[in-house]
């Protein structure tokens, strides 16, 4: 059993505080996601956690063991680095089977162990290739059979894929994935991308400016953002600003173009006039049909072609940019004139309201 | 080159800085990393002792003297002509001029010699003037080569070095033997051909000498900032409509500006602690070479109205104000070029520098230019290799080995100054690798209160002039009731009693020595290991701390494989200016049987032939280290001979 407890930990630097008071549990062959914009302090916790960095303040456990100060070379955990750090004086085999080779495993036994990852990490026939002669995806697998070579307590990965294209990087995570939960590893995760974090994690962590803002399932997370940072930070959205009107019923709101909206709050402390802010996913509206509820109305600006979608950018009538990610009757819409007038539908729940950035419901 | 420690502290340190923790115990910080904090304490302790100490002594005997505070020797130094002279009014023979036409009968002589202000003035006059000279030179020679487009590039790059295989003053000992009242050129060329003869003496002599050496100090650190900085940079400055002048006026150059003052202080400090320079051309007859810092030195070391080895107060203030003149350069520099880290603005660089494409015209005058200073700058090459092949004074010039034959006369001691050179010069060197390396790895990457001065401390001797830590060793370590104030430490003789230290400069010299030696070029190594270290990204030292690497581990494993290069090239540049070292030799050898190849050159008045077969020897030796240097490091060779 693994069990990593991150207690009230506080990072400062010379004139940054960098880490606020965080605290995290991660449990047994649990895939922990780190998830903020850069700079939110998710590399110092990571260092952290590696010994790389000691903490001002707080104090880190590993199966209750406190390994704040312990020194890296001590912990027993892989790591896996943005720039693969693999050792360029060194082949495959030898970068891979470092680990072992510090830890007095026997060359026979090593060689067993190594040419294993070597296979589980599809690079048959690399192994005696130096890092230069591989591409990028090829030195991430063969940092990642690196690190899973020790039989790590914890799997450390900081931003394992951001130096790959697109592709790699959505192939590459998935395989991450899969080798973790084969070897029944715990990771922790550090990313700033939010489609690699909800795809790869059992449990996220969203970080903003050093503090701990949401913890928990992907699902959560994306359904049940708590503030308007994270729902901002998770999928992508209009935001609008308004002011409550009516409270009698569920909640109503109007926009300053005059138009209004029933959210589908109901609980609530909040009074006619109060500012508010509403949260909309691209992906969840619609044009709407004529006699449809809950309309905006808007002038066409744009329409995109993406695919299996078209997203469309339409001016609102006090002047805000709205878009709108239509999957249905593509094609009837496709021909509408820029500048025509359309009514976008948005269902009440799809809307996340806001007051002063804390989601009301 | 610009990058001193604060280079090396690189974009990625920036991102993830060591946070700053909680003050931990001395014992605790040490059981947490007990090599590197056992390389931070030796070294520290011994540069204390070898560097430090004897530094601090001589500010203090030129002020305290006998046992209490004098002043009059500075009053003396400023009343007295032959110190300071600013109006340069001495009288004739010892008196400077800028150039002295005498008609004889078999050819107009100008004698070049430059004004005779005083021992202190003259001293900064050469160095400024060198300075100036070696910048003007460097910045064109690297400017040509970096910027505009011409045949036979590769071909220059190579022959620009030229002049670094030769120590400046082998150098004057070629200039002698071409441009001497009897120089082959002026008795064989000039006289009968033009009717004239050009003589070089005095300042003037010592800044052209200098200036043909030096200059390619500026030229490298120039050209490498130039090929280093990012052809965007000045692509944008195109691309937004700058002329070509004004691009160079407004981006290149400035660009260039922090390699171009370190590689400057770099210059007008060594130019300034040239010993072996005003030694050769004195050795000639040259009565105005003699009133220089160095030489004064040198020849007034110890007091002589006592006779004993007390060092003369004058010789104290002179070297003291030697070596501030070097602090102040070196920490303004730091300063300077810390404040302007521009090479790592951006990271990647696209594609090619834009050159210049001169018509014919500026072609002649590019390869005129280039004629002309090579010519210039390969003469004392010439000059020795000429004056040691061939019978003095005879013409047609005939072949000979007598020169060498004579140098290798058992009775020369020959030999015997060839293996101290080898010896000494070794032995120092093996010690600057091992502890250099360690040093350089530890500040670079260590991050501990007190590592700004550790790295100080570990790069500061290329700035100190070899002469002072000479007196500053027999200072500290000499013989004299007068100093038993100043001493203390480790007596080698067995005796603690009160402290007296006694690592006798006389029968220690070569001990002394090798210490000097490794201090002195200790920076060069240290600098190609910050180098090395720089090209290595620090997470490939965390990988292998994070697979279970402890430090010894990490250092044997992962950093010197992968900087091999480097410690190799830097130790190679030790190694030739350590060959090469006048001054600190000079000073503390006193015995033949201790003497290096340079200690003889100096000692050998005005016998040419042999002067030049030793500086041959020398010439082959530091070749071969620079040849190797280079095919080793390649581009990289420049960041080495920085401040």
């Amino acid at each position: 059993m693994v069990e990593l407890v991150l207690e009230d930990i506080h990072i400062m630097y010379d004139d940054f505080h960098a880490i606020k008071g965080f605290n995290l549990t991660v449990k047994d062959s649990e895939i922990a996601t780190l998830l903020g914009p850069s700079g939110c302090g998710k590399t110092s916790l990571l260092r952290a956690v590696a010994g790389f960095n000691i903490p001002s303040s707080g104090r880190i456990f590993l199966d209750d063991e406190d390994i704040t100060e312990l020194p890296p070379q001590k912990r027993g955990m892989g790591m896996i680095f943005q720039n693969y750090a693999l050792w360029p004086h060194m082949s495959v085999e030898a970068n891979i089977g470092y680990g072992l080779k510090v830890r007095k495993v026997g060359r026979e036994e090593r060689k067993k162990i190594v040419m294993d990852l070597v296979k589980q990490v599809q690079l048959e026939g690399h192994d005696q290739k130096f890092p230069t002669q591989l591409s990028g995806g090829q030195q991430q697998r063969v940092a990642l059979a690196r690190a899973l070579a020790i039989s790590p307590k914890i799997l450390l990965c900081d931003e394992p894929l951001s130096n790959l294209d697109f592709k790699l990087r959505v192939e590459l995570r998935t395989e991450i994935r899969d080798i973790a939960k084969q070897h029944g590893v715990t990771v922790v995760y550090v990313t700033h991308d939010q489609t690699e974090a909800l795809a790869i994690s059992d449990k996220v962590a969203i970080i903003d400016e050093g503090t701990l803002i949401q913890e928990g399932s992907p699902l959560s997370i994306f359904s049940n953002p708590e503030t308007l940072f994270v729902a901002n930070f998770v999928g992508e959205n209009n935001t609008l600003d308004a002011t409550v009107s009516d409270t009698s019923g569920k909640l109503k709101v109007k926009l300053k173009s005059g138009e209004e909206l029933i959210t589908n709050v109901t609980n609530s402390d909040l009074a006619p006039g109060i500012d508010v802010t509403l949260v909309t996913r691209f992906n969840e509206l619609n044009f709407a049909p004529a006699e449809a509820g809950n309309q905006l109305k808007g002038k066409l600006r744009h329409l995109a072609f993406m695919g299996d979608f078209v997203q469309a950018e339409i001016t609102l009538h006090d002047d805000k940019l709205f878009t709108v990610n239509i999957k249905e009757n593509l094609e009837k819409y496709s021909n509408l004139e820029m500048g025509s007038e359309v009514s976008i539908q948005i269902p009440a729940d799809a809307m996340f309201v806001f007051k002063d950035g804390k989601r009301v419901v | 080159m610009i990058d001193s420690k604060s280079e090396s502290e690189s974009i990625q340190e920036r991102i993830t800085p060591k946070p700053r923790r909680r003050r931990s115990s001395l014992l605790q910080n040490y059981k947490n990393d007990p090599l590197s904090w056992s390389i931070i304490i030796f070294i520290t302790v011994f540069f204390s002792i070898f560097l430090l100490v004897p530094l601090a002594q001589i500010l203090i005997v030129s002020v305290y003297v006998s046992g209490e505070f004098r002043f009059q020797a500075f009053e003396e130094i400023f009343s007295n002509p032959t110190f300071f002279n600013p109006r340069g009014d001495l009288g004739e023979g010892e008196g400077g001029y800028i150039i002295n036409i005498d008609h004889r009968d078999d050819a107009t002589v100008y004698r070049i010699r430059g004004p005779n202000l005083g021992i202190l003035l003259n001293t900064i006059v050469i160095g400024l003037l060198t300075t100036l000279i070696s910048i003007m030179l460097g910045i064109t020679t690297a400017l040509l080569m970096a910027r505009v487009d011409f045949r036979g590039k590769s071909l220059l790059g190579g022959l620009l070095l030229i002049p670094l295989v030769l120590p400046p003053f082998v150098s004057g000992v070629g200039f002698i033997a071409l441009l001497g009242d009897k120089g082959l050129l002026n008795e064989r060329f000039f006289a009968p051909v033009f009717g004239f003869k050009i003589i070089l003496e005095g300042i003037a002599a010592i800044v052209i000498v200098q200036s043909l050496h030096y200059f390619t100090l500026i030229h490298l650190n120039v050209y490498s900032s130039l090929m280093n900085s990012d052809p965007s940079m000045e692509e944008s400055a195109e691309n937004l409509g700058a002329s070509r002048f004004r691009i160079l006026r407004t981006v290149t150059l400035p660009l260039a500006l922090p390699g171009l003052a370190s590689g400057s202080i770099l210059v007008l400090i060594l130019s300034m602690e040239d010993l072996g320079t005003p030694i050769i051309f004195a050795g000639f007859g040259d009565q105005i070479a003699k009133q220089t810092i160095t030489y004064y030195i040198a020849k007034h070391i110890f007091s002589d109205a006592e006779a004993s080895n007390e060092i003369a107060q004058e010789s104290a203030i002179l070297g003291g104000i030697l070596l501030i003149f070097a602090l102040v350069g070196f920490f303004m520099i730091r300063k300077y070029v810390s404040l302007r880290q521009y090479s790592m603005v951006s990271k990647g660089r696209a594609g090619e520098f834009r050159t210049f494409k001169p018509e014919t015209r500026g072609k002649i005058l590019i390869y005129s230019f280039f004629t002309l200073l090579l010519l210039a700058a390969t003469m004392p090459h010439i000059g020795i290799i000429v004056a040691a092949t061939t019978l003095p004074q005879v013409w047609p010039l005939q072949f000979s080995v007598d020169p060498f034959i004579s140098i290798f006369d058992p009775d020369s001691g020959f030999g015997l100054f060839f293996t101290n050179t080898l010896k000494y010069s070794l032995i120092a060197t093996f010690l600057i690798v091992i502890l250099a390396t360690l040093a350089g790895y530890v500040a670079n990457r260590k991050k501990f209160r007190g590592q700004t001065a550790f790295d100080t401390l570990v790069t500061i001797p290329i700035a100190i002039p070899g002469i002072v830590l000479g007196i500053g060793y027999i200072t500290m370590f000499g013989d004299s009731k007068v100093l038993e104030f100043h001493r203390f430490g480790i007596d080698f003789d067995g005796h603690i009693g009160n402290v007296v230290l006694t690592l006798n400069p006389i029968t220690y010299a070569p001990i002394l020595l090798v210490i000097s030696y490794t201090i002195r070029k200790f920076p060069f190594t240290v600098r190609a290991v910050y180098a090395g270290l720089q090209q290595t990204d620090r997470v490939l030292e965390e990988s292998a701390a994070n697979m279970g690497a402890g430090k010894v581990r990490v250092i044997a494993e992962i950093i010197i494989p992968l900087i091999a290069l480097n410690i190799v090239g830097g130790a190679l540049v030790s190694l030739v200016y350590n060959m090469s070292e006048v001054s600190t030799t000079l000073i503390l050898i006193t015995d033949n049987t201790h003497g290096t190849l340079t200690w003889k050159m100096s000692d050998s008045n005005g016998k040419i032939g042999e002067l030049a077969a030793i500086g041959v020897f020398l010439m082959i030796l530091q070749s071969l280290s620079l040849l190797v240097t280079n095919l080793l490091l390649k581009n990289r060779a420049e960041a080495i001979t920085g401040l």
